[in-house]
């Protein structure tokens, strides 16, 4: 109850603090509009005219997705360093409250916020290209990807101890980002790449989740090809292990203090 | 020491700050080296996920790679704009004022690393182009293509200090940065404009950031959608617009500041 309390209370915190910013959420917003008109225009001007909007649909629900991945990872990367500097880590750290909650807290609002991004966005693609008798499925896709990011969570524990090993947030998130950006079919099916990149992409959860979401958009669900991706809960686990490790191999041993 | 020796003295000091930043943390070259690869593939195959058989087209593969250079330069650029609110939240940029500096001087230090980001990471892409994608890379137009770096790199230095000043405040700069870093570029002829409907590129001229991003690309491709001169000429206004937003911007902050003991523009 007491655990339940605080990831209540630094929840809370966490929702405040992305309100005091929604003016860079509405900024987000924009984001994967531009890139997808700019990129479907660059496309039927290649194709001379023959680009369809499904193609424009495909990139924007990628590319929205992209969006809420990078948030993510730079979100918790910043975290970390944040409380490196200013020595917030070391007060969590000594305080009686599991490191793991606040970061579930931080994480779960950004999720939260994210997710009311993605409506939008995918409800005013999903109303251009399918008409307004598939926008129950952007409602459906919510439930989905409230469960689907949660391998994501797992990951970014481990951008977080590899901010704390690097320093720098910036380094760490852009590698992380380029790597996953370009092998998980946000913006392209993952069979143009070669097959090395292609397997990596299987292995890591986004292109599953990326995949599914526009299945699920799309109204073509299959229950269950949905099934195997409970397996991908593997990688919470595992980004816990390797924060739990990480904390006392490192942190603890090392410090957090800048 | 007279004004302008002690300007040099503060400008050398930022420059030395930003030199061993980068090189205490190693990390940014290995993540430089890591991470263009990566983004060269993504953004050429979301351009020709449309149209897959242009992978075969040396022009458009050398169209790309100059677009996608012009991507690197305001990326590594645009980053620099978080300086300013973690040297806030470290204490530095107070100390920094108090001692007779500037915001955009004490900007210079991170900008260093900027520079050293591009010039890894630009020749970095080109021979990734070249090898990886086969591209046979040309520049149509050398002369013009320094002059338009000089120009962007001016510009850019600029505007990375009138976005630290703007987002200053902000808790999460990051958000903001991730956005603009592509939305400049891509809204500004990167993509080459020969590649866009005609509607479009007409939009295009409209954005002050056009008149910086185009000349690069269209450099290389020798396809200018304006007259050179008028495209230099107005990006030189651009440049210098910039430079009296970034000093009027900086008064305002310091104004607020002393009136409100805290950062921030609004």
């Amino acid at each position: 109850m007491r655990s339940l309390n605080q990831l209540v209370g630094v929840f809370e915190a966490e929702v405040k603090t992305f309100l005091r910013e929604a003016g860079a959420f509405l900024f987000m917003l924009m984001f994967p509009f531009m890139i997808s008109f700019l990129t479907y225009g660059a496309g039927q001007a290649l194709t001379g005219g023959a680009a369809s909007p499904k193609q424009w649909l495909y990139q924007l629900i990628g590319l929205t997705l992209m969006m809420i991945v990078f948030t993510m990872t730079s979100s918790t990367a910043w975290f970390f360093r944040r409380g490196l500097m200013t020595g917030r880590l070391e007060y969590i750290l000594a305080a009686p409250i599991n490191p793991f909650i606040v970061i579930a807290a931080s994480s779960i609002s950004s999720v939260i916020f994210n997710i009311i991004n993605f409506v939008f966005i995918a409800s005013l693609g999903v109303l251009v290209v399918y008409g307004p008798h598939q926008l129950p499925a952007t409602f459906l896709s919510i439930l989905y990807l409230a469960a689907a990011l949660l391998p994501i969570i797992g990951l970014n524990l481990i951008v977080g101890v590899m901010t704390l090993v690097f320093r720098e947030p910036e380094p760490v998130t852009n590698a992380f980002n380029s790597v996953v950006a370009a092998v998980s079919g946000f913006a392209y099916p993952t069979t143009l790449l070669p097959v090395f990149l292609q397997a990596i992409g299987k292995i890591l959860p986004y292109s599953h989740v990326v995949e599914s979401t526009r299945e699920i958009l799309s109204g073509s669900i299959q229950l269950a090809a949905y099934s195997p991706q409970i397996l991908l809960l593997g990688y919470l686990v595992f980004g816990l292990w390797v924060y739990k490790v990480g904390e006392s191999l490192y942190v603890r041993k090392r410090g957090v203090s800048w | 020491m007279s004004g302008r020796g002690a300007l040099a003295g503060r400008v050398m000091a930022e420059i030395e700050r930003g030199l061993r930043g980068y090189a205490r943390y190693r990390a940014w070259l290995v993540s430089d080296l890591v991470s263009w690869p990566f983004w060269t593939m993504f953004f050429f195959l979301s351009i020709l996920m449309y149209s897959p058989d242009l992978l075969k087209s040396q022009y458009h593969l050398n169209a790309l790679t100059w677009s996608f250079f012009s991507f690197i330069l305001v990326s590594s650029f645009t980053w620099a704009a978080n300086s300013l609110s973690t040297s806030i939240q470290q204490g530095i940029l107070e100390n920094v004022l108090v001692s007779g500096g500037s915001v955009r001087l004490h900007v210079t230090g991170r900008i260093v690393i900027s520079l050293l980001d591009f010039a890894i990471g630009g020749p970095f892409l080109l021979l990734i182009s070249a090898v990886g994608f086969g591209t046979n890379i040309t520049v149509a137009r050398p002369d013009l293509m320094v002059l338009a770096l000089i120009q962007a790199i001016a510009f850019l230095y600029l505007f990375s200090s009138v976005l630290s000043i703007m987002l200053v405040a902000l808790r999460s700069p990051w958000i903001v940065l991730n956005v603009v870093q592509f939305a400049v570029p891509f809204t500004s002829g990167a993509i080459p404009v020969e590649v866009l409907p005609p509607d479009l590129r007409a939009a295009l001229t409209y954005s002050p950031f056009f008149y910086i991003i185009h000349p690069i690309v269209a450099s290389a491709t020798g396809n200018f959608y304006l007259h050179p001169d008028q495209l230099f000429l107005t990006g030189f206004v651009v440049v210098l617009s910039l430079a009296a937003l970034g000093v009027w911007l900086e008064k305002a902050l310091m104004r607020r500041a002393l009136m409100r003991g805290r950062f921030s523009l609004f």
